[in-house]
């Protein structure tokens, strides 16, 4: 097939992606009742609607749905739960908080954490708000003491403990956020009926009272005039309504719910929850009408009457300025790109595999095609991403893991229309799935669109410096997996030296590629230094680690050039460029020092140590066996290879990543390269 | 049979296996560097492993980072004057290790001749001195005239065994120990008849560096040439300057160890500090200083904020931080006088040029389409 075919056809998934694309697009232009998945809550209603609410959390305006989606992943790490929508999981929390409460929500996976609280164990690991709350309260002494002790000096369960209060504490507030405005009060006193002006047999809710504040001072001043004794019965009724206040009062902590905008022609960006309202004296015509109009909405839902419901729901959002991105918000929640995304990567992957069997043609074409679509999807989620935030593609980890798949695949797609041998597609898949994974679990972590801190608040260098070096590690992850390819296929297929060769120009050119970027990238990044904090390079473990992605490649494109590394030793070496973009991108964050310590994060240094464990066992056990068929001079290797073992088995023992193991490991990668030099200048020695 | 004769030295320095190694051991550098700065602090890690022309791993001397990269600038630089073969096809490699060169020579310009330091100004106030990060100086200061009017030792001189005199002042003061960073207690012992002022009543304990470099260095220095009363051993710290005052000739003097502080060729007054936040959050979005520079009595209104600093004669404002002091806001302004900061944009401009040629050159010939089977077998039969 001709590289022209090859474009041609590439225009049919494109224009499909497009028209996906629109289809998402002009749906949620249409109507905001596609806002979840299905589901309806405890007392029959569809909450769907409720999602096209704004509000506003975290530093910026969102759609309700996509503020349930986070405050469900934050307490479940799971999008929906009990197969209904984050959507009607908060809006029963809302309005049925109490039976919201008996449900197990709680994902709790540390075992000693559990044991600590002295909670049972299942299977499940979930548990219900109103048993971890009993827990918390039992060692409510403890839980003080290691709020009380440095962030620091603090253990693992302990850190665990209190993120787990913390995501509980957030879980309460928010039950109660709307608490003042259901109907739950009902006086059949004509004293209380006339002065608070309430009907007969009717219902009314907190903030009826909260808000006639002037005649609640009056009557308590009233009331504390009397002496006790003396109380009447209209007295004791009203005294009946002070502790109801008093007892349901949340104005301190229920403030999460902001969905009332800031009155016009007020100096403040800040909306307000309907209980930031309740604690106010005075309130504009329209934010009382925006109290009104939520009452309407909880009656509705309580009545269960769906088309009122609804209703009550249009007329709210139509008196609320709807930023732009808020449809567009809604479809990349429902669409969920990224997701669609990896199913594309899979079955282009299985497809391929399946076309080393047979059928090569046409179903190499299918996998490039799905593989194509897959790509799309993930350039299109990205899309909305930068719409919606407004800022370039990669500003958060989450979104560096992302963009880089985004560019393996980007790249992949261009090797593959240059090859056609599957090999780009191959990549793209494994790679593009495997960060898509990675990403979802920093998703499960809770919102990933938050705002930035004040030196990553410029555009112009996030679009510059914080691309490229992204770019970079793209392309030094394809050239570290075509170096697997390369010592897979020197082990199984000895004989095909025209196609190793081909391997290897590739990674040559991929490594270039990486290099040309990661050296912009990382130049680019001491100039924003340079711009922002007065130096170009201030050996910040950040730049080291991007430092340490430019060195590396540099070494080993250096070390072939110069005839130091064989063909064998370069694709080995290759492979550890891997083991550096993987520390320079999550391992420096581990260290929390320096200017760069905004990324902070501690539940990855695991998996990171599996990965770069991994990696180095497949590419020294690869060189092993292909030196060990080459000649006899592999027992240097072999000891190298041991002494790795070692080290992998002392870290499983320790379980833990310490300074020793990690100067160990350092020591061990050049004892073994030292090995390999010498393992080649023998060969070299023997074949001259 | 004749001797293979060795080749030049300029020759030797220019073989790529010079490069090599030392790029492993930088290589090997960067990772224990880095990581050393967990324990200690990124300031510490950088001057023993990045600064320091040697250094030591477990008590053994090995090269130091400056070593290293000076080995590689010579190397680089022999290898394009004499080994290079200057061809078209090997353009971009040139231009990209001409860029190098730049950015190692860069490097070395603001390894030895920029400063770095900080100023902190209230709202409303003015400054015309800032003070280094990490430098020390021993100032003689009259107790009343304005605290930067004074007689100053700098940096190089606190250190021990140095012995300032001056003709303007009979005391002659000699540095016995300098502490990087310790804190003043009470003495526990009985004082011996020598110590003087702050010295008779506390003493400076040594304690680990801080990880983030907030040190408070201290100092005990002795003084002769007065009386009996004022001659003796003195401590001085950062936080806990020496309030005695000695008479000499016939000025008072009190003696204050202090960060080397740096003149302005201008003042600087800060009208307005203000900090955005994003709606609803504690979450800082920019921090913003606006400033007047003021030359003799001619005010020039300029804004500093994140990224977008204020270049001035040579120097560089940065908005750094903010604090709040005697109930007002202050900002706090990195100050950066570099010789050398053009060189990184120059030699980022210059390398890339030469890795996107030598990118366009190589990359057609590395990645290519798989050559039809036919053509194979014929190159087989």
């Amino acid at each position: 097939m001709k590289t022209s075919q090859y474009f041609k056809l590439s225009i049919l998934p494109l224009l499909l992606c497009l028209s996906l694309a629109l289809f998402a697009e002009g749906d949620s232009n249409g109507s905001y009742d596609t806002a979840s998945q299905e589901g309806t809550s405890t007392n029959g209603i569809d909450a769907s609607a409720f999602g096209s609410l704004v509000i506003q959390s975290g530093g910026r305006l969102k759609p309700v749905d996509t503020f349930a989606r986070n405050h469900l992943l934050n307490i479940s790490h799971k999008s929906t739960f009990d197969k209904q929508s984050a959507l009607t999981w908060l809006f029963d929390l809302l309005i049925n908080t109490e039976s919201a409460h008996e449900r197990k929500v709680v994902q709790v996976k540390n075992d000693n954490v559990i044991m600590a609280l002295g909670l049972s164990p299942n299977k499940k690991h979930a548990y219900s708000i109103r048993a971890i709350s009993a827990a918390m309260q039992e060692k409510i002494e403890d839980v003080r003491k290691m709020y009380d002790k440095q962030k620091e000096h603090r253990s693992l369960v302990e850190k665990k403990i209190i993120d787990l209060y913390s995501r509980i504490d957030a879980v309460y507030s928010l039950s109660h956020s709307l608490s003042c405005l259901l109907p739950s009060y009902e006086s059949d006193n004509e004293y209380i009926q006339k002065t608070f002006n309430v009907k007969a047999g009717e219902k009314v809710s907190l903030s009826h009272f909260l808000l006639q504040r002037q005649t609640l001072q009056e009557e308590a001043k009233r009331l504390s005039s009397k002496e006790q004794g003396k109380l009447n019965e209209d007295d004791q009724a009203l005294l009946g309504i002070f502790r109801w206040l008093d007892n349901n009062q949340a104005s301190n902590t229920a403030t999460l719910l902001n969905i009332i905008p800031p009155p016009e022609g007020f100096d403040t960006k800040t909306w307000s929850s309907p209980w930031d309202l309740m604690a106010r004296p005075h309130h504009s015509a329209k934010e009382l009408q925006h109290l009104t109009g939520l009452e309407n909405i909880l009656k509705a839902a309580l009545h269960n009457d769906q088309a009122a419901f609804d209703q009550a729901i249009d007329d709210f959002n139509q008196n609320i300025e709807r930023p732009e991105h808020m449809a567009m918000e809604l479809s990349y929640n429902n669409i969920d790109f990224f997701y669609k995304s990896l199913y594309f990567y899979i079955a282009a992957f299985l497809v391929l595999i399946v076309s080393f069997i047979g059928l090569k043609t046409p179903l190499h074409f299918l996998s490039f095609f799905l593989f194509f679509i897959g790509t799309a999807l993930h350039g299109v989620g990205l899309y909305y991403r930068m719409e919606i935030l407004n800022r370039p593609p990669v500003s958060t980890l989450y979104e560096s893991i992302i963009f880089v798949g985004f560019m393996i695949s980007f790249f992949c797609i261009l090797i593959e229309i240059v090859k056609r041998d599957g090999m780009g597609i191959f990549i793209a898949t494994s790679a593009g799935a495997l960060l898509h994974f990675i990403g979802f679990s920093y998703a499960d972590e809770g919102d990933t669109m938050g705002m930035l801190v004040a030196v990553l608040n410029s555009n112009f260098w996030l679009a510059t410096h914080v691309v490229t070096i992204t770019i970079g590690y793209g392309a030094a992850f394809v050239a570290g997996i075509i170096a697997h390819i390369y010592l897979i296929a020197t082990i199984f297929q000895p004989n095909e030296k025209e196609k190793h060769q081909t391997i290897l120009k590739n990674i040559q050119g991929t490594a270039l590629v990486a290099l040309f970027f990661t050296v912009l990238g990382t130049i680019l990044g001491g100039i924003w230094a340079d711009q922002s904090w007065g130096r170009f390079w201030g050996w910040d473990p950040k730049e080291n680690g991007a430092l340490l992605i430019c060195l590396w490649l540099i070494f080993v494109i250096h070390g072939k050039i110069a005839g130091i590394l064989g063909p064998v030793s370069y694709a080995a070496n290759m492979i550890l460029v891997n083991v550096c973009v993987a520390v320079a991108w999550f391992g420096v964050n581990l260290l929390n020092v320096g200017l760069h310590s905004y990324g902070f994060t501690d539940s990855i240094a695991m998996n990171l140590y599996r990965f770069c464990a991994l990696e180095c066992l497949f590419a020294f056990v690869c060189y092993f066996i292909i030196k060990a068929k080459l000649d006899q001079h592999s027992t240097k290797v072999w000891i190298g290879l041991n002494l790795l073992n070692v080290g992998i088995h002392y870290y499983e023992i320790t379980g833990r990543l310490s300074m020793n193991i990690l100067i160990f490991c350092i020591l061990e990668c050049v004892f073994t390269f030292i090995c390999f030099f010498i393992s080649n200048t023998k060969l070299n020695e023997s074949k001259g | 049979m004749e001797k293979k004769s060795s080749p030049p030295l300029y020759l030797q320095c220019a073989s790529p296996k010079i490069f090599f190694f030392a790029l492993i051991w930088l290589l090997v550098l960067l990772i224990i560097g880095t990581l050393a700065q967990r324990t200690m602090g990124l300031h510490d890690a950088q001057i023993k492993y990045f600064s320091s022309w040697f250094t030591t791993f477990y008590l053994l001397p090995v090269p130091g980072g400056r070593l290293v990269m000076s080995v590689i600038f010579v190397n680089l630089l022999c290898k394009l004057l004499f080994a290079s073969p200057w061809h078209w096809k090997r353009s971009g490699i040139i231009i990209t290790h001409l860029g190098a060169l730049f950015l190692l020579g860069g490097g070395f310009i603001t390894a030895y001749f920029s400063v770095e330091g900080s100023m902190v100004i209230p709202e409303g106030g003015k400054e015309r001195f800032f003070q280094d990060y990490h430098l020390l100086e021993i100032a003689f200061i009259t107790p009343g005239e304005k605290e930067n009017d004074v007689i100053a030792f700098s940096g190089s001189k606190v250190k021990p065994g140095t012995v300032i005199q001056d003709s303007d002042f009979p005391a002659v003061l000699k540095v016995k120990k300098v502490i990087n960073n310790c804190k003043i207690v009470m003495r526990s012992q009985t004082p011996s008849d020598d110590l003087r002022g702050l010295a008779s009543q506390y003493e400076l304990i040594e304690t680990p560096s801080d990880k983030e470099g907030r040190n408070n260095p201290g100092m005990i220095y002795s003084i002769s040439g007065l009386d009996e009363v004022n001659n003796g051993t003195y401590i001085a710290s950062l936080s806990h300057p020496e309030y005695k005052t000695l008479m000499m000739g016939d000025k008072p003097y009190q003696i204050h160890l202090r960060r080397l502080t740096y003149e302005l060729p201008f003042t600087i007054e800060l009208l307005d500090f203000q900090k955005h936040v994003h709606p609803g959050t504690a979450m800082a979005s920019s921090f913003k200083s606006i400033v007047n520079v003021i030359r003799g009595d001619i005010p020039q209104r300029v804004e500093i904020y994140m990224n977008h600093p204020l270049r001035d004669e040579g120097y560089t404002f940065y908005q750094s931080s903010y604090m709040q002091q005697a109930g007002q806001e202050a900002t706090v302004l990195a100050v950066v006088k570099n010789y050398g900061m053009l060189f990184p944009y120059i030699s980022s401009i210059v390398m890339c040029i030469g890795l996107l040629i030598h990118l366009l050159i190589l990359l057609p010939k590395l990645i290519q389409p798989p050559k039809p089977k036919a053509t194979i077998a014929g190159a087989n039969t």
